[in-house]
């Protein structure tokens, strides 16, 4: 909110732009509505999207007791588009290539889909994993899912302006990244995923080194999830906004915490686990609000969530090879991979055979929620915008694929 | 074994007699973790996993067959999915019947199948033709036949309906599955792919 000088006094003198936004704020509030067009780069929007907003005056909010709420809402794509899926219908790709492009899409979410992507690639060419690299995956993907939780929510504190809190939560962010780095030599997309298990050895000293250091980090985000879970001003300014009802939720196909946050209680960690997720209980974290709080609230709960099953994994973390007896040179077929995502399921569709990848279809929890964004916005304040599209985590990378 | 001379994963070596151990069964959500019940404000006490998402589907699973069986169509059973080829189906039909028997829609794909008039050159052979020709050819071409490809989860299982569409005109199934609306939009915009539907939109929120 502007607060400008109405009447000020002394040597501070009111600008003629200050005039003229005061001039702005004490007219009536308009009458007809108007279109807004944000994007397609915008600091509010999650990625490259046009948003084509039409506003009317609202009775609630601004600094004068009126605002605009949303009462339209449309978006379009493609700004960012990659065609991944439409070059490998278009010729072969290798299957060599095929997992670093993959995992290449989306900085994000790249091991939950370069797993679904491998997964769906064994499946159709009957290639077993050994049991340590199971785990191994296991643990790049949940630490995958804090560090995604850990900047939305971080990002969501920032629109609130919470810098502290902020803060530290980035500062959390940045120490897993670093354990990350220190474990698989790169912050993100480690290129460690491969057919058959890993495409590196990752030796016992370095394993537990990652163990010890997820510890401390856990205890430092739990009293930071403690601290923002019990804010009640938090809660009271987030508590009503954005409610989505289960209902709604099933009916637009949501995933992951948007979904397990309006009470959807899916999650395919459990629901259909494969790999290491047989072996390792995974406890779902729900909510039954299913409002922007519920969301943030569903977010941090499973970045705790995810450090325990690290441990767990790493404690449990079996000997053995990391890579098992690949061979593609099969026949024609498909296969399919399921993932549970920072952003919910990522399901992978690919065809191929000895000549590489043919067919690739990847879907992940961000196109759900985009096709519902409209239906979030609309009747909601465009002061909320921020905060509503936050609370969705929109991934555009995964999207534009 | 599967007609692909493939053993499906997990049914082929040392874990061939070792049935599949599953200790990740539906937990009291909450419960592992105990800041979760402690430190949360009333209204949001973790919600109880129905363990009827975790059931067995084969009852559904017959029922949605038995529901297509007046369609001719190409079965084929994966580990956790099932493969169902149609031809020429009104799509809406097939998403109707795994609405009923409580399946999601994951998400559908379309795929242009090769045209067989069309041979497949080598990049030798390619290069070897007057540039000129080879653009009037790729001008000329015709597009392959295509197929649409909807995935739907029904409990663990995956069935992926593949249905061809000479007509290119298809029964937009978003009126039961308003999650297919980007993915028919992205295909109509990609593929041209025209699907017929009323207007309909997702519901409001409040």
């Amino acid at each position: 909110m502007i607060v400008w000088p109405l009447y000020s006094s002394g040597p501070r003198q009111t600008s003629l732009r200050q005039i003229e936004v005061i001039d702005q704020y004490l007219s009536p509030p308009p009458q007809s509505s108007v279109t807004v067009d944000l994007g397609p780069y915008d600091a509010s929007l999650p990625g490259p999207l046009r948003l084509r907003l039409g506003l009317r005056p609202s009775a609630v909010g601004g600094p004068l007791g009126w605002g605009a709420e949303i009462a339209s809402a449309d978006f379009d794509t493609g700004y960012n588009y990659i065609g991944l899926e439409e070059r490998v219908a278009s010729s072969p790709i290798e299957w060599g290539s095929a997992t670093a492009l993959v995992e290449q899409l989306c900085g994000r979410c790249s091991q939950a889909n370069t797993l679904a992507f491998v997964q769906a690639v064994e499946a159709m060419a009957g290639i077993l994993v050994p049991t340590r690299a199971a785990y191994l995956r296991l643990v790049l993907v949940e630490m995958e899912r804090i560090t995604s939780h850990l900047l939305n929510t971080a990002e969501t504190l920032r629109v609130l302006r919470m810098p502290e809190e902020e803060s530290s939560l980035r500062d959390i962010r940045e120490r897993v990244f670093h354990a990350l780095a220190e474990w698989t030599g790169s912050r993100i997309q480690p290129g460690l995923i491969a057919f058959g298990g890993l495409s590196r050895h990752v030796d016992e000293p370095t394993s537990k080194e990652l163990a010890l250091a997820a510890r401390p980090l856990e205890r430092a985000l739990r009293g930071h999830v403690a601290s923002i879970i019990n804010n009640g001003e938090l809660a009271a300014r987030l508590a009503g906004l954005g409610v989505i009802k289960p209902e709604q939720a099933m009916l637009a196909g949501l995933r992951g915490p948007n979904a397990r946050a309006s009470g959807l209680t899916h999650d395919i960690r459990a629901a259909v686990p494969t790999g290491a997720y047989e072996e390792e209980g995974v406890t779902i974290v729900a909510q039954r609000g299913g409002n922007v709080f519920a969301r943030l609230v569903v977010r941090l709960l499973e970045s705790l969530e995810s450090f325990r099953i690290v441990e767990q994994a790493l404690d449990d973390l079996p000997g053995g090879p990391v890579k098992g007896r690949v061979s593609l040179d099969v026949k024609s077929g498909s296969g399919i991979g399921r993932v549970e995502g920072p952003r919910g399921e990522v399901f992978c569709w690919i065809s191929g055979g000895p000549e590489g990848l043919t067919g690739l279809h990847l879907s992940t929890g961000s196109f759900p929620s985009l096709g519902f964004l409209p239906s979030l916005l609309r009747g909601r304040q465009f002061d909320d915008l921020a905060l509503l599209i936050l609370s969705l985590d929109i991934c555009m990378g995964c999207l534009e694929r | 074994m599967d007609d692909l001379g493939n053993d499906p994963p997990g049914d082929a070596g040392d874990n061939k007699e070792e049935p599949v151990r599953r200790i990740s069964e539906p937990e009291i959500i909450g419960q592992a973790s105990p800041f979760i019940q402690d430190d949360l404000p009333e209204q949001y006490v973790p919600v109880e996993y129905d363990e009827g998402q975790l059931s067995e589907p084969s009852p559904e699973a017959e029922e949605v067959e038995r529901q297509l069986a007046h369609y001719a169509f190409v079965r084929e059973e994966r580990e956790r999915e099932v493969r169902l080829l149609f031809r020429d189906v009104p799509a809406d039909d097939v998403a109707a019947a795994f609405r009923a028997a409580g399946a999601s829609l994951i998400t559908l794909a379309g795929e242009r199948a090769t045209p067989a008039s069309a041979p497949e050159v080598s990049g030798k052979e390619q290069a070897e033709r007057p540039p000129r020709r080879r653009r009037k050819r790729a001008g000329s071409q015709p597009l392959g036949a295509l197929s649409l490809r909807y995935f739907y989860a029904l409990g663990e299982t995956v069935y992926t309906i593949t249905i061809t569409a000479p007509s290119e005109v298809v029964a937009s199934v978003a009126p039961i599955f308003p999650v297919a609306a980007l993915s028919e939009r992205e295909l109509h915009d990609r593929m041209a792919v025209v699907f017929q539907r009323p207007e309909t939109d997702l519901p409001e929120t409040n």
